[in-house]
């Protein structure tokens, strides 16, 4: 399936900003599943200067400044890219969680130390023991690791209500398990924590999804939007991405933008802005099908 | 914990290293000139030197802040006068060892940052890097400049009791101390002068001169600024940052001060913005750049991980050097020596188990009770606040299950350690030798040549025998470190340096925006202090005359109606609630509106530009600050006592005054603090002119006499006029007459020169604004007519009013246009970008 993709920012400042500073990672990066035609971010007002660079995931990301006074900000972001049709896991083909713990302890393949990454807390997704005995109830003895990450989601997806009236975008994993309600954010993080409680290795992923779902399907929760999920390590499967907000395995609806250890690695737009007060943004996102193609 | 459980912790004498006597109990032969010294002097002179160094580092205002404190109190530091002393023979092993260290740390930061190699080739398990929270990834790939990462290092070293030495705990990214160490040498070798120049203790300015200079050379140019950035007044070891900046002729800057355009470091300064060079760093890493690391850090500078990668500016130390300051990697330390330097440790670290392996797990179990647990990645001192360490002989049953559960689920999360019994070095009281636990924390600066040991160091003397008892936040103390050379010692100071010419100058640097604010607010704090102390005098001594509740409600109830909570003004109906109130006014330490907060209010301005101020300027400010000895809110108001404090506080402020105008060079700091002083007491003025007569009615006269006392003018005005009291002339002595240095004119004439001269000192453009306000009212001050100010009309002096409230109208119109023009305080946001999944 092909998709034009159009993120469009806007921050409006109730002052002038004299000077402002800003990371994005809004770029689409290549993956096993999807190949990026183009993808480009537009800014204005122009920048006084932007480099453009991988990050340490290779992740693309973007830095520029404004210096000249401005009340208004508008980044867009345009991509092509073409998802391929997911790949049917066969859950039982996965190593158990046991085993898979013990590859992570060793560490002895490039695969496995990559992997390590993302088995310990991060800003966002700190260990707490609600959160392990949460996560230990989808892995009994034995389990394999792939059919434990899908019953967790499952739960989540049950457990947790999608409200995005309770939470914003640094409330941490805790809170979020203690008032088990928030937006795809958050049941993310809830995804990835509880993993890591067990050792496992799981990384956040942001995205998109198909803005109009193809007809005689629901529309899913998080369109409209940039969206997100998570993502676990499945040996030899490889790294498998679930969406705790839909319950489902990702598939040809999902456009990833980038992956990291938790939403501050890969925030889609993030800035320090020197003035303008107070401000408000406006966020568009469009998925658009590429008939034809 | 319980004390039982602490006293049990701790580590019988035998077991220790002497630093003083060898097994025999013989002094050592490099103590014996020492020993012979001190046991020489009578116990009444080994006092006074021990007074007097006491007083040396009280006066230098030495001082460790310790978060925990209320209202970031400071805590003078602790110094024994006894040095340690090293042998020659003893010194040469730590030298080559710490040497290693600090090759190892930076070579090993080189490759974390770079290829990888030794997370490869399973020298080391990847999760102690990855798994680190100061693993920085954005600085991945990026080269510092010439390549160098660790510019300085620290080791903490305690000896075995066999008398070889161990390494504690190690610091590459920002280490501390090195200014006490300075401090400490500067006391003790003042204390002990024949014997610090007889017994050839090594000098320490070679050492200081030799790190500066090294990172001045790897800086693009020299001319560029060198600063030293600290997280500011609040951090424990600011005084320390303010003494290095000093000797290390930097300029002491936090992250406001710091802008990043163009991949380039500048500091704001009054003259515009000037490129930094080299950042002499004092800030922790991961708080450097709130833009690419913490986004909650106030203290960084956004883009300054963007202009390191551009290579522009030197960061010494380079980001990201507290990856390595892990107590799990102490037990991968020796593969790693011998994968990147070929070499065996030197000194061996505290035995350490990870429990990220199946062995590390069952050995870590094995030695939970009579070890210590620790999170795998916490680098803060042993039992510091926020330590996570934790003595497996303290553990609950519960607690002790709950560890051996972590452990087996996330053990590569903690380490288990021995608990290493520390060497004892002599104190010596009442003419005899003790002993104390002590550690030695060693330096290393980089040169181009290979590394430079500091000969010294800082030794930490544990406030007693347990093992919890060294870190300095728990009352620990400190002494200096003599190393004792074979050759004749290098007297080479860098203080005065002779030898090269320097340049005439008749200006210093030109000053960050962030110091001139601080001051022009110091100036305004302190002349407020003023007036509020006079005011409480004037009441005070009015106690018991019937007079003193009406002064209240005339001037000290309004005066407190600018803090948030003002004095109650229904409750003070009688003396007695007057007495209660003006203890509060005058001793409170909570109240917003009392004596003393106002006070901490100067002392904070005056403590974030301590850099700035003479050694003298700060004692008089500490004298006037200083509240050991002064009653509780709650004790009865003994009001004789009061007046002595009050009095006091009076001569103190004009000590400040006093030294600010006769030994202030007239540059920016200086102007700004005047400018501030001057605005401050006009708008004061103003104020209590128009409080006093501003009706009129049958006590004018009584009020308008306690205006002058609280003005500091009745001498002026009796020797005019004598004893005949009018309004008229009064108007004119405190408003109008700008040859009194305590009338709104003479303030305003002294505004509108200062602001003229600004523009010299400020070269570049600045907004006319603030000139323009005060030249108007200067000169609708001089054009008003007393008598007319005195008319009155309905029981009221219209004109009067209207002149008065412009007065202050436009002081405070103008302190904004100042801030405006001079300070650019643009407040600093962050933006997020939309959450995700939030429509």
């Amino acid at each position: 399936m092909e998709y034009l993709v159009r993120h469009r920012t806007t921050y409006r400042y109730l002052q002038d900003v004299s000077y402002s500073c800003h990371l994005a990672h809004l770029r689409l990066r290549e993956t096993p599943s999807q190949h990026v035609f183009n993808s480009a971010v537009t800014l204005d007002p122009e920048p006084a200067s932007r480099a453009n660079r991988p990050d340490y995931f290779g992740n693309d990301c973007e830095w520029f400044t404004l210096d000249q006074p401005h009340a208004l900000l508008e980044v867009l972001a345009e991509s092509r890219v073409r998802v391929n049709p997911p790949q049917a896991h066969d859950a039982r083909l996965s190593e158990s969680w046991e085993t898979v713990r013990g590859r992570l302890e060793a560490a002895d393949d490039a695969e496995s130390r990559d992997a390590v990454q993302f088995i310990f807390d991060s800003p966002l997704t700190a260990f707490s023991s609600d959160v392990a005995a949460y996560a230990i109830k989808s892995f009994p003895p034995g389990q394999k690791l792939l059919s434990g990450a899908l019953d967790l989601m499952k739960r989540i997806h049950q457990d947790f209500r999608y409200d995005t009236t309770v939470t914003d975008a640094t409330t941490p994993v805790d809170r979020v398990f203690e008032i088990r309600a928030g937006v795809c954010q958050d049941l993310a993080h809830v995804g990835i924590a509880a993993m890591r409680s067990l050792g496992l290795a799981a990384r956040y992923v942001s995205g998109y999804l198909l803005t109009q779902p193809p007809p005689g399907m629901p529309r899913m929760l998080g369109a409209d939007a940039s969206h997100a999920w998570f993502s676990v390590w499945a040996p030899p499967l490889g790294w498998i991405d679930l969406d705790p907000t839909n319950n489902v395995a990702v598939g040809e609806g999902h456009v990833t933008v980038a992956y990291g250890r938790d939403y501050g690695d890969v925030s889609p737009l993030n800035g320090i802005i020197l003035g303008g007060h107070d401000h408000v943004i406006e966020v568009g996102v469009d998925v658009i099908p590429v008939t034809g193609a | 914990m319980s004390e039982t459980s602490l006293a049990q912790s701790s580590i019988a004498p035998a077991a220790r290293f002497d630093e003083l006597r060898d097994a025999e109990g013989l002094i050592r032969p490099h103590w014996r000139s020492f020993a012979r010294t001190l046991t020489g002097l009578s116990p009444e002179e080994y006092a006074r030197r021990r007074a007097s160094a006491g007083a040396m580092v009280r006066d230098n205002g030495v001082t460790y802040n310790v978060y925990d404190d209320t209202a970031g109190q400071t805590r003078p530091w602790q110094l024994d006068i006894v040095p340690l002393i090293l042998s020659a023979a003893d010194w040469r092993n730590i030298e080559a060892a710490v040497v290693q260290r600090a090759r190892l740390a930076d070579a090993l930061l080189g490759d974390i940052y770079g290829e990888q190699r030794m997370i490869a080739e399973g020298h080391v398990p990847p999760h102690l890097i990855y798994g680190h929270p100061q693993f920085l990834r954005p600085l991945h790939g990026t080269r510092p400049p010439g390549g160098v990462h660790v510019h300085l290092y620290s080791a903490d070293l305690a000896r075995e009791p066999d008398g070889s030495w161990r390494v504690m705990a190690s610091r590459a990214d920002a280490p501390g101390g090195l200014g006490y160490a300075l401090e400490n040498r500067l006391v003790v070798s003042q204390t002990f002068p024949d014997s610090f120049g007889d017994m050839r203790v090594a000098r320490l300015a070679s050492f200081f001169n030799a790190y500066r200079e090294n990172i001045l050379d790897l800086a693009q140019s020299r001319r560029d600024r060198a600063v030293l950035l600290t997280p500011g007044p609040y951090n424990e070891s600011y005084f320390e940052h303010v003494y290095l900046a000093h000797y290390l002729g930097l300029t002491l800057v936090e992250g406001d001060d710091l802008v990043v355009r163009d991949a380039q470091v500048f500091l704001k300064t009054l003259t515009g913005l000037e490129r930094v060079a080299a950042i002499f760093r004092r800030v922790d890493s991961d708080f450097c750049d709130p833009l690419e690391f913490r986004g909650d850090s106030a203290l960084g500078v956004p883009g300054l991980v963007e202009a390191v990668r551009a290579g522009g500016v030197v960061l010494a130390n380079a980001l990201g050097g507290g990856v390595i300051e892990s107590p799990a990697l102490d037990a991968y330390l020796p593969a790693l020596s011998h994968a990147l330097l070929g070499e065996e440790l030197k000194f061996p670290d505290i035995a350490t188990i990870w429990c990220g392996t199946e062995w590390g797990r069952r050995t870590a179990l094995a030695r939970l009770d009579t070890g210590l647990l620790r999170d795998a990645f916490d680098a803060r001192p042993l039992f510091s606040r926020n330590s996570t360490a934790k003595l497996g002989s303290d553990m609950s049953a519960e607690e002790r299950a709950e560890a051996v559960a972590r452990i087996a689920r996330r053990g590569e999360t903690v380490v288990v350690q021995d608990i290493a019994p520390l060497g004892v070095a002599p104190v010596y009281d009442g003419g005899k030798f003790g002993a104390r636990p002590v550690s030695l924390r060693v330096f290393a600066a980089w040169t181009p040549s290979g590394w430079m040991v500091m000969p010294g160091g800082l030794t930490r003397v544990a406030a007693d025998e347990t093992v919890r008892a060294l870190s300095m936040q728990s009352g620990a103390s400190s002494k200096d470190a003599w190393v004792l050379s074979e050759a004749p010692v290098d007297k080479f100071s860098l203080l005065n340096n002779q030898g090269r010419a320097v340049e005439l100058k008749r200006h210093g640097e030109s000053a960050p925006s962030r110091a001139m604010d601080n001051l022009f607010w110091l100036g305004r704090y302190a002349e407020r202090t003023e007036s509020m102390v006079r005011i409480l005098r004037a009441v005070t001594a009015r106690l018991g005359e019937g007079s003193a509740l009406d002064l209240t409600r005339m001037l000290l109830i309004p005066f407190s109606q600018t803090t948030d909570v003002p004095v109650p003004e229904g409750l003070i109906t009688d003396e007695a609630a007057l007495a209660a109130e003006l203890q509060i006014l005058i001793y409170g330490r909570r109240q917003s509106r009392s004596l003393q907060r106002l006070l901490s209010r100067v002392e904070a301005t005056a403590w974030s530009v301590r850099d700035r101020l003479s050694a003298d300027t700060w004692r008089t400010i500490h004298a006037l600050t200083e509240q050991d000895g002064l009653p509780d809110e709650i004790q009865k108001l003994d009001a004789p006592g009061a007046r002595f404090y009050l009095d006091a506080l009076v001569r103190r402020g004009a000590a400040l005054s006093g030294l600010s105008a006769e030994n202030m060079t007239r540059g920016p700091n200086w102007l700004f603090m005047d400018l501030g002083r001057r605005i401050e007491r006009a708008s004061q003025l103003a104020w209590l002119v128009r409080q006093t007569v501003y009706e009129a009615d049958a006590q004018e006269n009584d009020h308008a006499r306690i205006a002058l006392e609280i003005a500091d003018s009745a001498m002026t005005y009796r020797s005019r006029y004598l004893n005949v009291f009018q309004t008229v002339p009064f108007l004119d002595l405190l408003l109008l007459d700008d040859a009194n240095p305590r009338s709104a004119a003479f303030q305003l004439t002294t505004i509108e020169n200062h602001l003229r001269e600004l523009p010299r000192i400020t070269l570049a453009q600045r907004s006319d604004l603030p000139g323009g306000i005060a030249s108007e009212i200067r000169a609708l001050v001089a054009n008003a007519h007393p008598a007319r100010l005195a008319v009155c009309e309905a029981g009221v002096r219209p004109e009067l009013g209207e002149l008065t409230d412009t007065i202050r109208n436009d002081m405070g119109m103008l302190s904004d246009a100042i801030a405006d023009a001079y300070f650019q305080h643009a407040s600093r946001w962050r933006t997020g970008g939309a959450r995700r999944g939030a429509v």
